[in-house]
């Protein structure tokens, strides 16, 4: 599926990434963890082409995806940024319609605005259709987004931090769609995500970055130990396992030990 | 239809008395080649045909240059005029005006310089905005800042002419329609014709890019190409206006806004009707800045912002938006 081959990129003489190689498989979904400023973002803005790659290669089913166009490109790999509203906003109707893009000549057909229904029906955001983007709540712009990177109908989608600012039940809510397209439609994720625990109970493997660099890629269980996260994070952890999924707690003294 | 009916009104006043009749007939006997040289000829097809029909282009033109404007910035407050199109515009005509310096000779003097420096300033904003990607912070300031550089220039000129040639210059910056000829008038038309659809068939872009760069990218939307295209083809259409008209500013931001606040913002829908309501506010601004003190005929600028002003702060006040984006 998707392969990131020695992938090092800098920012204005600064490196940022650091010889990164990984694949994401048919089906499963990354979590990709790691500190503020370890290069989560800029890892996904590069396989997106946002951000052009210093060295290395990025290839989907064997193809350099720099050489794709725009168009192609977007009917391959979908995302998810952080959203920003604008100023001039639509309704979610509207706004989710804008994932068929790739595939529209002069203007949106009647099958893409069947298929955005269908999307809006599945995510239970239908009673929401008439309303303005601007007027929605955190949670329910980020779905509005989310449905539209799933109206893109990609095989490949990449989610930046999607979750930060949903409470516990549209965290739960976010993760099981997502859960579901991998799991039904052999969709692949990678998704960078703040949130350790969440990341630890829906992702089939983590790939933890530090400072521009790949630390670690495995199970949950293998990735998310006491060892890797004082390491990578400084911070004093404990670690439970229920299920076999780690759960991390914040020890109250603020040092390593 | 209110845009014809305005029109229909439009074409009846006048110092010169025509019946109704007489006007449609006028204007069959001229499409069918009917050779005619009364008065009543003239007055309507030299005079206010002309007139109303250049208010209905100027309007539509600077009001689509504003929905397009405000999409491409997602700025609520840009015009046509954010890309400093005005005020390179007054300047190329106080060099002409004040200091009898022009590109070409003939009637048409002004119109060209005005034309040019218009465009010069836009394209600096350009130039220099696409360096640092063409973000829309960078294109509003740079912007900005030209206007203020000519306005300063525009400032000294006139500190050293005479109040002749200053009142001259006054009296082309506050804008009229009084000199529509139907040369003009195909000539501003066709620039319509040919840059209008183009930004029709970008407005889709407009409303992507509205989410963000990354996020239109990963959409397949190019956007960097499609903010210089549709900002260059705005400068065109404004500059191709202004310098036949002077400064007639307002209508361009204000129509976007009366349609957005009954329409929604999709571009497309934003595109087409706000240039309607351009037309018919500048043709009503038309008609009331010649019945307002007869036989004066008020500068169409300020007219336009006098009743457009009161308006647009009702409707801000009033704004209800309706959900139907």
């Amino acid at each position: 599926m998707l392969k990131v081959e020695n992938l090092s990129f800098s920012y204005n003489k600064v490196q940022v990434l650091r010889d990164i190689s990984f694949n994401l498989e048919e089906g499963k979904i990354i979590g990709l963890i790691g500190p503020n400023g370890s290069g989560k973002s800029t890892l996904l803005k590069n396989i997106l082409h946002l951000e052009k790659p210093d060295y290395g290669r990025i290839k989907l089913d064997n193809e350099d995806i720099a050489r794709m166009s725009l168009t192609e490109r977007a009917k391959k790999i979908s995302y998810v940024p952080q959203f920003t509203t604008p100023n001039f906003s639509h309704n979610v109707f509207y706004t989710v319609l804008m994932g068929r893009k790739p595939y529209i000549g002069w203007n949106y057909s009647k099958e893409d605005e069947e298929k955005t229904r269908q999307v809006l029906t599945q995510m239970k955001l239908e009673k929401l259709g008439e309303r303005l983007f601007s007027h929605l709540s955190g949670g329910e712009k980020q779905k509005t987004i989310l449905a539209r990177a799933i109206a893109q109908n990609c095989n490949v989608m990449l989610l930046d931090e999607p979750t930060s600012n949903l409470d516990l039940k549209h965290k739960q809510e976010f993760m099981l769609i997502l859960r579901e397209k991998v799991d039904t439609q052999k969709v692949s994720i990678l998704i960078a995500i703040h949130d350790l625990n969440l990341a630890a109970a829906f992702c089939d493997k983590i790939l933890l970055l530090n400072r521009g660099q790949k630390f670690m890629e495995g199970k949950p269980e293998e990735v998310i130990t006491k060892e890797n996260i004082e390491k990578i994070y400084e911070v004093a952890v404990n670690i439970l396992l229920h299920d076999n999924i780690p759960y991390i707690i914040l020890n109250q003294s603020n040092s390593i030990r | 239809m209110l845009l014809l009916l305005i029109m229909l009104i439009s074409i009846n006043i006048g110092p010169y008395e025509i019946s109704l009749k007489e006007i449609i007939q006028i204007i069959f006997d001229r499409l069918t080649g009917m050779p005619r040289t009364d008065d009543a000829f003239l007055v309507i097809w030299r005079i206010r045909l002309p007139r109303i029909l250049m208010a209905m282009l100027t309007g539509f033109g600077l009001a689509v240059c504003g929905a397009t404007m405000q999409n491409v910035l997602d700025n609520p407050m840009a015009s046509p005029f954010t890309l400093g199109i005005s005020s390179g515009a007054s300047f190329g005509a106080a060099l002409a005006i004040l200091l009898q310096i022009y590109f070409i000779q003939g009637p048409y003097f002004i119109v060209f310089n005005a034309f040019i420096f218009a465009l010069t300033t836009s394209i600096i904003v350009f130039t220099i905005s696409s360096r640092y990607n063409a973000s829309p912070e960078t294109m509003i300031l740079t912007g900005i800042g030209l206007s203020f550089l000519f306005s300063a220039l525009t400032i000294l000129l006139e500190y050293f002419s005479s109040p002749e040639a200053v009142y001259n210059l006054q009296f082309w910056i506050h804008g009229s329609l009084g000199k529509a000829t139907w040369d003009k008038l195909s000539i501003i038309f066709l620039i319509q014709v040919l840059t209008i659809p183009i930004l029709y068939w970008k407005a889709l872009n407009l409303d992507i890019m509205a989410y963000g760069e990354d996020q239109a990218t990963s959409l397949g939307v190019n956007v960097k190409t499609t903010r210089l295209l549709t900002a260059g083809l705005i400068s065109i259409i404004a500059a191709s206006i202004i310098c036949f008209t002077g400064v007639i500013g307002f209508v361009g931001l204000v129509s976007p806004h009366i349609t957005r606040i009954f329409l929604g913002n999709r571009s497309r829908t934003v595109l087409v009707y706000s240039g309607v309501i351009g037309a018919s506010l500048l043709i009503l601004s038309d008609i009331l800045s010649s019945i307002m003190m007869p036989p004066l005929v008020l500068p169409i600028g300020a007219v336009t912002s006098l009743i457009g002003a009161p308006f647009f702060l009702y409707l801000i006040q009033k704004r209800r938006r309706f959900e139907n984006a």
